[in-house]
C-alpha cells in the first residue's frame, strides 16, 4: 500500500543548482565585544562555581579537572566564537523582502517578505546596551519565531524599525 | 483594512447588527447556563465526589465535603452568568468576565477567522451552543450559552464578510471545485461516517488510553475506600486460580481480556468522537466539518482561510492503510488546529487522499503525489542520532557497572544496547519516510514514523523561510528548510534535503522572493559560505535597495 505514494523517484543531490549569496551587509564590529563579553560572563560563573564548591566541599577533588577543563574550553569559545560568528552574521533589507544570517557552527538563513511583516521592533538588554547595540526583531504571523538582526549600533536600529514600519503600514493585507 | 487575498474588491462593509439587537448595547448569556454550566463541572467530576461519597465508613464529612463542593460550582455558575456580558457592534465583538478581576475581551470583526460551534451533552437539552470565535492570534473568545435557534445565524453574521466575498467563488469555481450541481447555494455533502472506517478505530491506541484511565480509576477506588482487593469475592477467587495455574495459560488469557477491552473500548471512543460526522461544502465554497455524540463540534472553514491539509498516520494506523485529515488553516492554533481542524476521521488512505483533493479543489490529490525521496546522507544522519545516544548512554551505564562494582547491575547497559537495533529500524523508517514534492499549487512535505505527517501547505500561504544547517548536517552538505505559514503548526520542515535543492525548492515553491539573494551561474565565483565573501559594513543611511 505504501508504495502507491510512496517516494522513489530521483534522488537530486545535484552540487550545483542555485545558492544563496550573503546578505549584504556585516553587523557592527562592535558585537564582537559583546558576544565575547557575553560568552566569557557565562563560563566564568560556571568556573566560579566548581572553584566555590571544590574548596568548601572536601571529598570533591573531581572539581578541579572539570573546572579546569571548563577554563581551557571556555577560553576557547570566547575568544574564537565571536570572531567567527562576526564573519557569518549577514543582514540585509530588500525591496520586498528582509534577509538574514545568523549563527556560527550552526547556520541560520532567514528571509520574511516585507508585505508579511507584523510588528517590528528593536530589544536590548543591558549588556547590549553598554557596547551600544541593539536587536531588531521583525514578527510575522507565523509560529516560527522571529527574524532578529543582532548587533547592530541602536541608531541604525531605530532607523530600521522607523523605515521597516512605515513600508509595513503601506502594505495591503492582514500579512497572513 | 483591506486584504489582497479576499481579492481587490473587499472593502471592509458597515455590519448588519442582528436584528434583535440595539447596537452597542451589552447582553448576557443565556440564563439557562446557570444550570447548565454546573452540570457539566458536577457530572465532569462524578468520578471524583462518587469516589469521596461512596465509603465504608461514611463520615459526615465526606457528604460536607461533596455538598460544599457542589454549592461551589452552583455559585460559581451562577456568578458567571452574573458577571459575564456581551457586545456585538459593526467593529467588534466584546466580551466582559470576571468577579473581582474583570477581563475585557474585544476582537475587531474583520479580524475573525474562524467560529466553531460546540454542543455539549448539556447545551443540547436546554438547547444552548457554544461560539468560539478564532482570530488566530490570540486564545479564542467564547461565547459560551448562545440559544441554538440564534447561533447559526450569528455565526454567519460573525463570518459574513469573508464567506460571502466574490473572490472565493471564483477561484473555487477557477480551480475546478464547488461545481455544485443544485445551484450556487446547495450544500453538497462531501463525506459521512462509513460503518466500514470503524475497523481503524482499535488501530488508533485510543482504547489503551481509556482503558488505562479505567482501571487507573479502579484502582483509586479500591485504594481510597481501603478496600482489600482480595475482600471481593470474585477477584479472591482470581488470585487463587491465577496461582494454580501455569503461566503460560494466565499470561494468554490476560492478553486476550485486554485486547478484547482495548478493542471495546477504541470503538467506543471513535463512535463518541465521530458520530454523525459529515463534511459538507457550502454553496460560497466554505468547508463545513460536524461530529460527535455526546459533545458535538462544527466549524465552518472559509476557502481564504484554508492553507492546506495535515495527512497523519499514527504507525498501527499506517499499517492498517488508514490516516486521517486535519485541515491547515488560519485562525486556529496549532493545538486547537489538531482537535477542532478535523477534516476526515481515520479512514481509508485513499479516501483521505480524494478528500483532500476535494477540500482543497484540486483535481489530484496533494498529499498523494509522488515524493522525492531525501539524499542518502541523510539516512545516515537519522541512524546517527538514533544509535549513538543509545551507545554513549549504554557505555555510561557500562561504565558506572565496572567502576561502581557490586553497586550497580548490569541489566541496564544490556537493555540498552538490546534495544539499539529498535532504534535502527525506526531511523530507518524515519529516513524512508522523509519526502517532499511541489504541485502547481502546493508545498508536500512527509516526515515522522511513530506519526507520520504529510502536510500539502498551499504555496501562497508561505510567509517566509528558514533555512537550517547545523555543523553536522555541513559535513553531510545537508539543511532543513523551513516554510514559515499563519496558519497551523505555522511552520512547515523539508527535513535534510542537499542543499543547493533546499534553495532550488524555496526558490521555486515562492518565485521572486528568494531571486534577488540568489548568486547567478554567471556571478563571478563567490560561494556561499561567508567567510570566503567580503561585504561592506553597513553604512548608518542608505541600507535599503
Amino acid at each position: 500500500m505504501d508504495g502507491a505514494d510512496t517516494t522513489a523517484v530521483n534522488r537530486t543531490t545535484t552540487a550545483s543548482g542555485p545558492r544563496l549569496r550573503n546578505p549584504r551587509y556585516r553587523v557592527d564590529r562592535r558585537a564582537i565585544a559583546w558576544w565575547s563579553a557575553r560568552a566569557g560572563i557565562g563560563w566564568a560563573i560556571l568556573v566560579v562555581i566548581q572553584l566555590v564548591l571544590w574548596l568548601t566541599i572536601s571529598g570533591a577533588w573531581w572539581l578541579l579537572p572539570t573546572g579546569l577543563g571548563c577554563v581551557v574550553v571556555g577560553l576557547a569559545h570566547t575568544l574564537l566564537m565571536p570572531r567567527w560568528r562576526y564573519r557569518v552574521h549577514h543582514w540585509e533589507i530588500s525591496a520586498d523582502a528582509v534577509y538574514t544570517l545568523a549563527g556560527w557552527a550552526n547556520l541560520e538563513w532567514r528571509v520574511a517578505p516585507i508585505s508579511r511583516i507584523q510588528t517590528v521592533d528593536t530589544v536590548s538588554n543591558p549588556l547590549e546596551r553598554l557596547f551600544g547595540l541593539a536587536t531588531v526583531t521583525v514578527t510575522t504571523a507565523s509560529a516560527a519565531g522571529p527574524v532578529e538582526i543582532n548587533g547592530i549600533g541602536h541608531e541604525l536600529a531605530a532607523t530600521l524599525v522607523a523605515e521597516l514600519t512605515a513600508r509595513t503600514q503601506a502594505e495591503p493585507g492582514d500579512a497572513t | 483594512m483591506s486584504d489582497h487575498d479576499n481579492g481587490p474588491g473587499f472593502v471592509q462593509p458597515p455590519m448588519p447588527a442582528p436584528p434583535d439587537e440595539t447596537p452597542r448595547s451589552w447582553r448576557r448569556l443565556s440564563a439557562r447556563m446557570i444550570i447548565v454550566r454546573p452540570l457539566h463541572e458536577i457530572v465532569g467530576s462524578f468520578p471524583f465526589l462518587a469516589l469521596l461519597l461512596i465509603t465504608d465508613n461514611a463520615g459526615l464529612w465526606r457528604v460536607l465535603a461533596v455538598g460544599y463542593l457542589i454549592g461551589l460550582v452552583l455559585v460559581r455558575g451562577v456568578v458567571h452568568w452574573w458577571r459575564t456580558s456581551y457586545r456585538i457592534d459593526a467593529e467588534q465583538v466584546e466580551v466582559r468576565t470576571g468577579l473581582f478581576v474583570r477581563k475585557h475581551l474585544a476582537v475587531r470583526r474583520d479580524r475573525i477567522r474562524t467560529v466553531a460551534v460546540t454542543v455539549k451533552w448539556g447545551h443540547r437539552l436546554f438547547g444552548l451552543t457554544r461560539l468560539d470565535i478564532g482570530t488566530g492570534r490570540e486564545d479564542p473568545v467564547s461565547l459560551d450559552g448562545i440559544p441554538s435557534d440564534r447561533a447559526e445565524r450569528l455565526r454567519e453574521d460573525l463570518l459574513g464578510p469573508t464567506a460571502d466575498t466574490p473572490g472565493s467563488i471564483e477561484t473555487a469555481a477557477a480551480r475546478g471545485a464547488g461545481t455544485t450541481p443544485g445551484g450556487p447555494n446547495t450544500p453538497q455533502t462531501l463525506r459521512t461516517l462509513q460503518p466500514t472506517w470503524l475497523r481503524y478505530a482499535p488501530l488508533t491506541l485510543s482504547g489503551l488510553a481509556s482503558g488505562g484511565a479505567v482501571v487507573g480509576i479502579a484502582f483509586r477506588a479500591l485504594d481510597t475506600t481501603d478496600t482489600n482487593p482480595t475482600d471481593i469475592g470474585v477477584l479472591h477467587d482470581l488470585g487463587t486460580w491465577v496461582q494454580h495455574s501455569p503461566p503460560a495459560v494466565i499470561t494468554a488469557i490476560a492478553f486476550g481480556c485486554v485486547l478484547a477491552v482495548v478493542v471495546l473500548l477504541s470503538l467506543a471512543n471513535y463512535a463518541v468522537q465521530f458520530w454523525n460526522y459529515r463534511l459538507w461544502q457550502a454553496g460560497d465554497g466554505s468547508l463545513g466539518v460536524r461530529r460527535g455524540l455526546f459533545t458535538s463540534r462544527s466549524l465552518s472553514i472559509s476557502r481564504e482561510r484554508l492553507r492546506g491539509v495535515l495527512r497523519s498516520e499514527q504507525l498501527l494506523l499506517r499499517a492498517g492503510g488508514g490516516s486521517r485529515l486535519t485541515a491547515i488553516v488560519t485562525g486556529l492554533g496549532g493545538q486547537e488546529n489538531s482537535r477542532s481542524g478535523l477534516l476526515l476521521p481515520p479512514a481509508p488512505r485513499t479516501v483521505a487522499n480524494h478528500t483532500a483533493a476535494q477540500c482543497l479543489g484540486e483535481p489530484r490529490s496533494p498529499v498523494g503525489t509522488v515524493l522525492t525521496r531525501h539524499p542518502t546522507r541523510a539516512a545516515w544522519r537519522r541512524q546517527s542520532r538514533a544509535v549513538v545516544p543509545m551507545l554513549l548512554i549504554a557505555v555510561a551505564l557500562a561504565g558506572c557497572a565496572v567502576w561502581a562494582g557490586a553497586g550497580w547491575p548490569d541489566w541496564p547497559w544490556i537493555t540498552v544496547v538490546a534495544l539499539t537495533p529498535a532504534a535502527s529500524l525506526l531511523a530507518l523508517d524515519r529516513y524512508r519516510n522523509l519526502g517532499h514534492a511541489l504541485t502547481p499549487h502546493y508545498l508536500v512535505t512527509r516526515s515522522g514514523s511513530l506519526r507520520r505527517d504529510t502536510a500539502a501547505l498551499q504555496r501562497t500561504g508561505i510567509i517566509g523561510w528558514k533555512l537550517r544547517c547545523s555543523l553536522f548536517q555541513r559535513l553531510a552538505g545537508l539543511s532543513t528548510l523551513t516554510a514559515t505559514t499563519a496558519a497551523g503548526d505555522g511552520a512547515y520542515e523539508v527535513t535534510d534535503v542537499g542543499h543547493a535543492d533546499a534553495v532550488a525548492l524555496a526558490d521555486s515553491a515562492v518565485p521572486d522572493l528568494l531571486e534577488p539573494f540568489l548568486l547567478t551561474a554567471t556571478d563571478p565565483a563567490t560561494e556561499t559560505h561567508p567567510r570566503n565573501q567580503d561585504t561592506p559594513s553597513a553604512p548608518s543611511s542608505k541600507f535599503s535597495v
